[in-house]
């Protein structure tokens, strides 16, 4: 695999260096997901089962907390509705970034890593972070983490079970009201990873309350400039690792 | 029983090796052991005592809960239903031995290195971090460790049983999710079963789910006690043994059912 290395493709793998331009690169995405789409659609039982279960699985969590609401009168001094806004904008966004970026999920993507999948994808003339989001598509399921996860992956082979603490563990922190936690743990989500500003600061200016953990004035409008950065970061991470990239020779 | 003590043991020896994986594993329990102990205690705010848990009980539950995910494999456990699909299961039929004996012996490996590396140690974390329950007399740590034994045995029965799913249909991966799902809310796993009503208990009870973790935190938190600790352990047993029967039926069935490819 040296030789895919070395070829100039590999140092510059977005799309606009390979000669492809926007548009082009939007038509072949659109193409990529519209083939995933379909290949979902031929198992329509699993499908529905799939999507049966992610529905239960949100039912189930949602059910545990609003019973437990009758036990106590608060969370934190919120109500149950407060909370539930809270878990509904953390639960669409997380959902949202599964589904567009799911061919970057760790798990999966270190499979392809392993077994030299992303080799062949290399070698194919297309941007690979591309063909890499092209690759999988859930119609059921913070893009940043993913791609941070995936790179780590090159190195690590084998994805890595405490990506988790950030993807799912940054979800699960944001589905309650911010200040219930340690402010070690707050400032583990404002620092490292940027969770606190996507809906907490957001849903408390919404909901008109006291900002209690003392995030500023602008904390509420923050959310894209965070996402981008991030994002920018994961990016520049993920070219880093795939300079870096030795193929495990499978 | 020798043959299935030394695949109980190579499992248990194949597990250990992997401390990388183990580590991240406890990193990430632990982790969320922490959030939904935050969780609960901002329920709490300022009451001492809510449906017979006190603040304490409540810490020590999460810790407990997430403590048992490795032993109990509480997330997803689909190793049967793949190898009734790659066909592997036919080349293990026909070995000279009990089918479900074998899964039992490889899961209980994998549950005693799971309870090493991952239950025990969180509890320790768990007891550096906050002031946590610990039992003190001889009685109801014998009972918890039984509970714990109990509570394994009706887990591997369940999800041996579901998993057998896969002879019969193709879409066995989402019937097996199902179960899961609703074991996490049945089982005492989300929240401790006492926070609920009297009428959505009395409907987990009529699953085998809260005889697992729901059982195992009651006993250890001495929420029940004198002989109610016997009828709980007594109330696993039966479904363990209920659950073992039912899966050597329904895998008679499925045998009978199973056509493999050669190739």
């Amino acid at each position: 695999m040296s030789s895919a290395i070395d070829a100039p493709s590999e140092s510059a793998p977005n799309s606009k260096d390979r000669g492809l331009g926007v548009l082009e690169g939007l038509d072949l995405y659109r193409r990529l997901i519209g083939a995933q789409i379909r290949s979902l659609m031929q198992y329509r039982i699993s499908f529905a089962f799939d999507f049966i279960s992610t529905g239960l699985i949100t039912l189930v969590e949602c059910a545990a907390v609003a019973i437990v609401f009758q036990r106590f009168d608060s969370l934190g001094c919120w109500s149950l509705g407060e909370v539930a806004l809270l878990y509904g904008t953390v639960t669409v966004a997380f959902k949202t970034m599964e589904m567009l970026f799911v061919g970057f999920d760790p798990s999966g993507f270190g499979e392809s890593v392993r077994l030299g999948g992303f080799d062949r994808i290399m070698l194919l003339p297309a941007g690979l972070t591309l063909q890499v989001l092209g690759s999988r598509f859930a119609l059921h399921r913070i893009g940043a983490l993913y791609i941070i996860g995936s790179t780590i992956t090159f190195w690590t082979i084998d994805s890595i079970e405490a990506i988790n603490i950030f993807t799912y563990g940054g979800q699960e922190m944001m589905s309650v009201p911010m200040h219930i936690y340690h402010p070690l743990m707050r400032r583990f989500f404002t620092f490292v990873v940027p969770g606190v500003f996507l809906n907490y600061a957001p849903v408390v200016h919404l909901l008109g309350r006291e900002d209690q953990i003392g995030l500023g004035p602008t904390a509420p409008y923050l959310a894209p400039f965070v996402g981008l950065i991030a994002m920018i970061g994961a990016l520049a991470f993920w070219r880093f690792g795939v300079r870096h990239y030795q193929s495990t020779g499978t | 029983m020798r043959l299935f003590w030394e695949i109980a043991r190579r499992e248990f020896r194949r597990h250990i090796t992997y401390r990388a994986a183990a580590l991240a594993g406890l990193a990430t329990n632990f982790f969320f052991g922490l959030l939904r102990a935050a969780v609960l205690l901002a329920f709490f705010g300022t009451s001492a005592e809510v449906a017979g848990y006190s603040v304490q009980d409540a810490v020590t539950f999460t810790g407990l809960s997430q403590a048992v995910i490795g032993p109990l494999n509480l997330f997803s456990w689909t190793d049967v239903g793949r190898a009734i699909y790659s066909g592997e299961v036919a080349s293990d039929l026909l070995k000279p031995m009990d089918y479900q004996g074998f899964w039992m012996a490889r899961d209980a490996g994998r549950a005693l290195t799971q309870l090493l590396w991952r239950g025990v140690t969180i509890m320790i974390a768990y007891a550096l971090v906050f002031d946590i329950v610990v039992p003190t007399t001889a009685g109801r740590w014998a009972a918890f460790v039984v509970a714990v034994v109990l509570a394994w045995l009706v887990s591997f029965a369940w999800r041996f049983l579901v998993n057998l799913s896969a002879f019969w249909s193709p879409d066995a991966r989402g019937i097996i999710r199902f179960a899961f799902i609703l074991s996490w809310f049945a089982s005492g796993f989300l929240m401790p079963l006492r926070f609920f009503p009297d009428w959505v208990v009395r409907l987990c009870e009529l699953t085998p789910f809260p005889h697992t973790v729901n059982t195992i935190v009651e006993v250890y938190l001495g929420l029940i006690s004198g002989t109610d600790v016997i009828w709980a352990l007594l109330a696993q047993a039966f479904w363990a043994v209920a659950l073992l029967a039912a899966g050597r039926l329904v895998l008679k069935a499925g045998e009978k059912r199973l056509v493999v490819l050669g190739g």
